[in-house]
């Protein structure tokens, strides 16, 4: 169960931040928490870092941490790069 | 009506079975799409044995005796004879994914498997050979699901079906009850939407959910049984079985089922020697109407390829399609009618593909729709290439299932091969 183990808050290497795209309701504050490397689209979900699977540089880790813990929708995730 | 090869005329005992429908695609206004078999291939064609729909009569479901009287008993091969023999016979997922079956056993081997799912949902409008497997030959694919669900000891079996397909609701329950293997099969039937058929979605749909696709990143398992835990499930469509029941009595197939539509005058699906030609597949389909000058390979999802001598003489397999610029898909092949200008063809494929979204994400149910009105702006000519590409960028790749990242790839090799007209 990889899902639930707890994040190691001193290892920031390879993570991406995931939309879960059914929760997602376009509130748009991850945006607004990031700034930088993350626009909305023409209807308000986030597109840029999220939706590539790029990994998250380590000046945005912070920031990427605080837009997961605020959305409204928890549709946001930071994890581990797993797939390729 | 005459032969497509010998140019008599077709007796009354030619197969123009009308099995149920005609549906029509909401996408290219007045195709029907196949929903029966239509011309009967010449001998000379074929090499007895190794076609799946092999002296079938059209209409009629083989039943339980005259199954075993042509294919014999089900073999019942353990999982490592399975594998290699599935593997010898080069059997993919036929859905449209092409993933190598014996690669999806071996994942599951040693697992515990809890159930075996038969995928029969067509959701794809322009593809009518699962329905028409399960109509004819359902021992054959029942076979396959059987030995599978043996060899990797799972207790129970699904047949999913769609619900616009009322005759397979009926018969078969027939041949179902023929069947003496010992293994619980069951009959669901599940809603006639697109992505209702989406292997996700049926195992959500099966297992208590709605019809609805499930995140890609989690792979196909369930919770089942007093204990809560993890159980796995074999899903595979309906096609995938009946090569897999082949596969394991070690006979080789080499034949292509495919279903085509558009400028075809007996729309149908067709089973073919995998050598036969896109030429011999129009033919057999009662031959081309007008000169068409476009063809969709692979279904709604799949790719526009112009119409000429290289695509006519291509051959019915994936890896000839692919070098085409091609794809095979679920092997839905519609041709573009003459007089149907090629823009509002895409128009209607767009439309389509955006009242195919499950609605679960945002930039897939808001964005199809944006995408699909941009393409009938263009078609109206008030509209751009550059937009359209605008919108798409914000679908691809953005949602849990494959459906938008697939229709933006099938409108992109249209737009490609329109060129820049508007």
């Amino acid at each position: 169960m990889t899902r639930n183990r707890p994040i190691d808050r001193t290892d920031t290497a390879g993570r991406v931040l995931a939309v879960d795209w059914e929760r997602c309701a376009g509130h748009g504050v991850c945006a607004a928490a990031i700034g930088e490397r993350i626009d909305l689209d023409s209807w308000g979900y986030p597109i840029g870092v999220t939706t590539r699977g790029e990994v998250i540089p380590d000046s945005l880790v912070r920031p990427a941490r605080l837009a997961v813990a605020m959305c409204p929708a928890a549709a946001l995730r930071l994890e581990r790069r797993t797939r390729p | 009506m005459t032969d497509y090869l010998t140019g008599a005329p077709r007796g009354a005992t030619d197969w123009s079975l009308p099995i149920p429908g005609p549906r029509h695609a909401p996408g290219l206004p007045g195709i029907a799409l196949p929903g029966r078999l239509p011309g009967r291939l010449p001998r000379e064609l074929l090499a007895p044995g190794t076609l799946l729909l092999a002296d079938v009569e059209p209409g009629r479901p083989v039943n339980g005796r005259e199954h075993q009287r042509r294919w014999g008993i089900a073999p019942a091969p353990g999982i490592g004879e399975l594998l290699a023999r599935v593997a010898a016979g080069e059997v993919v997922g036929a859905g449209g994914a092409a993933f190598p079956t014996d690669r999806k056993l071996a994942s599951l081997a040693g697992s515990r498997v809890s159930h075996v799912i038969v995928n029969g949902a067509e959701g794809e409008t322009a593809s009518g050979k699962d329905g028409v497997l399960l109509g004819h030959v359902p021992h054959l694919v029942l076979d396959g699901a059987v030995t599978a669900a043996r060899a990797l000891g799972a207790p129970r079996i699904i047949v999913r079906i769609s619900a616009d397909r009322p005759d397979l609701a009926t018969s078969l329950p027939m041949a179902l009850a023929e069947r003496r293997d010992g293994l619980p099969i069951e009959l669901s039937v599940g809603p006639a939407s697109f992505v209702a058929g989406e292997a996700t979605a049926v195992i959500r749909a099966v297992t208590g959910g709605a019809a609805l696709p499930v995140d890609l990143g989690r792979p196909p398992s369930i919770r089942t049984g007093v204990a809560r835990r993890r159980s796995h499930v074999l899903l595979s469509n309906a096609e995938t079985f009946a090569r897999m029941a082949l596969a394991a009595r070690d006979i080789t197939d080499r034949s292509a089922l495919a279903s085509a539509s558009g400028a075809v005058r007996d729309p149908g699906v067709v089973e073919l020697p995998d050598t036969g030609t896109l030429a011999d597949l129009a033919a057999v389909a009662g031959g081309l109407v007008g000169a068409p000058g476009a063809l969709i390979t692979g279904g709604w999802h799949g790719r526009w390829v112009p119409w000429d001598g290289l695509t006519a003489g291509t051959e019915l397999t994936r890896d000839a399609l692919a070098e085409l610029g091609g794809r095979w898909g679920a092997g839905a092949f519609v041709w573009i009618p003459e007089d149907l200008p090629t823009w509002d063809a895409l128009a209607g494929v767009a439309r389509e593909l955006a009242e195919g979204t499950a609605g679960q994400c945002g930039p897939c149910w808001r964005g199809l729709p944006a995408v699909a009105r941009a393409i009938a702006d263009a078609a109206a000519g008030t509209s751009r290439r550059a937009e359209i590409e605008g919108l798409m960028a914000q679908v691809d790749g953005r949602g849990i299932c494959a459906h938008p990242s697939a229709a933006v790839a099938a409108v992109r090799s249209a737009l490609d091969l329109i060129g820049e007209d508007r």
